[in-house]
C-alpha cells in the first residue's frame, strides 16, 4: 500500500485531526487538531503533563490512538507502523542508550533494526559521531559519557536511518547552556538539510530560537498556535514589565493600552511602547522591577496559567 | 477478531534482537561461557559416580551417571533460559530501557519478544552442547540420537523462556520474582531429573507430567539412550504445542505494556 497520492502531495509531514488519547478517565490529548509542514521545525510547548509526550508517542507509533486520525509522511500510524518508523528518528526524554555497547556500537546495532548494511552502518556511523563531536569517543562505553554527550550521541542514534521526520523530546533538559546551545547549532543544521523537526520543551528561549512554528498546549488541549513571534503579539505586546514581590496587591492598570498579569508574586504589564509602562515603573520605585521585549514566556504563562485556573 | 502474535514475527527483526543479545554475549564470553557450565558438569559427575555407586543400575535400565546427565543439563538449560528471560529481560527492559529504543525502531513488539525469547532458548541450547562435550569424554552419551538434545532442549526452554518473559512483562517490581522463581525451581525437583517420577505420589506425577519440562527430561533422556517409543512422540507434540501456547502469551502480554 502507498500514501494516496493526494496525501503524497500534501506539504504535511504530519497531519493530526481530532486526535485523542485516553487512559482510563484520563484524557491525555484531548481532539487535537494540527498540521506540521515538511522542513519547519515545529515546537510542542506545555507544562508537565500537558500531553505533549504522549503526542509524540502517538506519532512514532509506540502509543495507539482511541480516536481521530494522525499522518505522517501520508502513512496512517495506526495500519502502517513500520513505514512510519522507518522514516522516524526519535530522541527520547530519558536516556535510552546501551549501556552493555559502546559508543558506536550503539549507532551500529541500532542500524541493524533498520536493516542498514553492516558496511553502510559503519560509515554512517563514524559519519555522524564526527557530526556530534564524538569523533573520539567510538570506543567509549557508554557510561563513561557525559550528560551532553549521551545526549548528543542520541541525536547520533536518531539520523542512522537518514529520518525524514526527528522527533526530539526535551532534549536539552538539564543540559549545561553550553551543551544546550552546541545541540541548537546541531538542529539549525538540520534544519538547513530539510529535515522536519518536532520539538517539545520547557525552555521558551529554546523555542523562540529554533521553531519556525508551535503550539502551546495544556490538559491535552491546543490553547494557541502560530509563528513565535505572532503568538507574542497576539497573546501579550510588544513590552513587559515585571514588578516583584507584590504581594496581596492588585495590579493597576493606568491605560486602557495595558494589560496585567499576577503570577505568585509578580505583577506582569504589556503594552505596545515603552513610554506607556515607565510610569507605572516609577510607581513602585520600592520593588524590584524590569522593563524589557516580551517573550513566549509571558505567553505561556499567560495561556497555561489561565487554563490551569480554569 | 482473534489475532495470532505469533504471525506478527518479522523474522528478521527477531534476528536483529537476537543479535544484539549475542553481541554482548560475545563481547563477554569469558564470563558468559565457562563458569556457568563448570557446576553442572561436576553435578552431574558427582551425582553419577557419588548416588550411583549406591543404586543398582538394573533399577533404572540405565547407568545412575546416564540417568542424572540428561536430567541436569536439561536443569541447566533451563534455568539458564529462566534466568536470561528473568533478571535479564527486566534489566534490559526497565533499567536499560533498551525496550523503548528498539521499539522506536521498525522492531515491532512482536519480534521484539520472540527476539528476547529465542535468546533464551538458544543460550539454553548453547549451554547443553558444550556440557555435552564434557559428557561424550567421559562415555556418558550411549546413542548417536544424542546430538538431537539440544534441538528438544531449545524447544523445551522456549516455552519456559516464554513463561519466565510473559511474568517479566506482567511484573511491577523485581521483587516479585520471589514467587515465580519459587515456584519453577520447585518444579525442576519433580521434574524427573533426579529420580523417576513413578516413585512419586500419584497426585505428583499427574502434575509432574503436565510439566513441559518433565517431558523435555524424558525425551532427553530416551535420545541419550537410544530408547524411544510412541510415549516420546507424544512428549515431543506436548513440548512444541506448550511452547507455542506459552510463546503466544508471552507477546500478548509485553504488546499490552509496551503498546498502550
Amino acid at each position: 500500500m502507498t500514501p494516496s497520492a493526494e496525501v503524497s502531495a500534501s506539504p504535511y509531514a504530519i497531519e493530526g485531526s481530532r486526535v485523542v488519547k485516553k487512559y482510563g478517565d484520563l484524557t491525555a490529548v484531548d481532539a487535537m487538531d494540527f498540521t506540521v509542514k515538511r522542513g519547519e521545525v515545529f515546537g510542542l510547548l506545555g507544562p508537565n503533563g500537558a500531553g505533549k509526550s504522549t503526542l509524540m508517542r502517538m506519532i512514532y507509533c509506540r502509543t495507539p490512538l482511541t480516536s481521530g486520525s494522525l499522518l505522517v509522511e501520508g502513512w496512517d500510524v495506526g495500519q502502517d507502523q513500520k513505514k512510519i518508523k522507518a522514516l522516524v528518528g526519535v530522541v527520547p526524554q530519558e536516556n535510552n542508550l546501551d549501556p552493555d555497547l559502546n559508543v558506536i556500537e550503539n549507532l551500529i546495532v541500532y542500524a541493524r533494526y533498520f536493516r542498514i548494511p553492516s558496511q553502510q552502518a559503519q560509515t554512517l556511523a563514524e559519519d555522524l559521531l564526527a557530526f556530534v563531536n564524538l569523533g573520539d569517543k567510538k570506543h567509549t562505553g557508554v557510561e563513561a559519557l557525559s550528560g551532553g554527550m549521551k545526549r548528543r550521541l542520541i541525536v547520533a542514534r536518531a539520523l542512522m536511518n537518514g529520518p525524514k521526520l526527528l522527533v526530539l523530546d526535551e532534549p536539552t533538559t538539564g543540559l549545561d547552556p553550553h551543551v544546550r546551545h552546541d545541540l541548537w547549532d546541531r538542529l539549525r543544521e538540520l534544519r538547513r538539510r530539510q529535515i522536519t523537526i518536532l520539538l517539545s520543551t520547557h525552555y521558551l528561549e529554546e523555542a523562540e530560537q529554533l521553531c519556525d512554528r508551535l503550539i502551546i498546549m495544556d490538559q491535552g488541549k491546543i490553547l494557541a498556535s502560530g509563528k513565535p513571534k505572532e503568538l507574542i503579539q497576539r497573546n501579550v505586546s510588544n513590552f513587559a514589565l515585571e514588578i516583584h514581590e507584590m504581594d496581596g496587591q492588585k495590579p493597576v492598570v493606568s491605560h486602557p493600552e495595558v494589560t496585567s498579569e499576577t503570577h505568585g508574586t509578580t505583577h506582569y504589564y504589556f503594552a505596545s511602547s515603552l513610554e506607556l509602562l515607565t510610569p507605572l515603573m516609577n510607581q513602585y520605585p520600592h520593588h524590584q522591577s524590569l522593563l524589557r521585549p516580551a517573550n513566549l514566556e509571558d505567553v505561556f504563562l499567560k495561556l497555561t496559567g489561565r487554563s490551569r485556573l480554569e | 477478531m482473534w489475532s495470532c502474535p505469533l504471525r506478527q514475527i518479522d523474522w528478521f527483526d527477531a534476528l536483529a534482537v537476537w543479535r544484539r543479545n549475542y553481541d554482548v554475549n560475545l563481547r563477554l564470553w569469558k564470563a558468559e561461557v565457562f563458569p556457568p557450565l563448570l557446576e553442572p558438569t561436576v553435578s552431574i559427575l558427582a551425582f553419577g559416580w557419588g548416588i550411583g555407586s549406591l543404586i543398582a543400575a538394573e533399577l533404572l535400565e540405565m547407568p545412575y551417571l546416564t540417568f542424572v546427565a540428561a536430567g541436569i543439563l536439561v536443569v541447566t538449560g533451563v534455568v539458564r533460559a529462566i534466568l536470561e528471560c528473568t533478571y535479564g529481560a527486566y534489566f534490559r527492559m526497565v533499567y536499560q530501557s533498551t525496550y523503548d529504543a528498539i521499539l522506536s525502531t521498525p522492531i515491532g513488539v512482536e519480534s521484539l519478544g520472540a527476539g528476547e525469547i529465542l535468546w533464551g532458548a538458544s543460550k539454553a541450547a548453547f549451554d547443553s552442547l558444550l556440557i555435552m562435550l564434557i559428557l561424550l569424554a567421559f562415555g556418558v552419551l550411549h546413542s548417536p540420537m544424542s546430538i538431537l538434545i539440544p534441538l528438544v532442549i531449545l524447544l523445551g526452554a522456549t516455552g519456559l523462556a516464554s513463561i519466565a518473559f510473559a511474568y517479566t512483562v506482567s511484573i511491577s517490581s523485581i521483587y516479585q520474582y520471589n514467587y515465580f522463581i519459587a515456584l519453577a525451581f520447585s518444579s525442576l525437583w519433580i521434574c524427573g531429573a533426579y529420580f523417576p517420577i513413578d516413585r512419586l505420589p500419584l497426585a505428583l506425577q499427574y502434575l509432574s507430567w503436565s510439566l513441559p519440562i518433565t517431558s523435555v527430561v524424558s525425551l532427553s533422556r530416551g535420545l541419550m539412550t537410544g530408547r524411544l517409543d510412541s510415549w516420546s512422540l507424544l512428549q515431543a507434540v506436548w513440548i512444541l504445542i506448550s511452547s507455542l501456547v506459552f510463546a503466544d502469551l508471552a507477546l500478548r502480554r509485553l504488546a499490552k505494556r509496551m503498546y498502550r
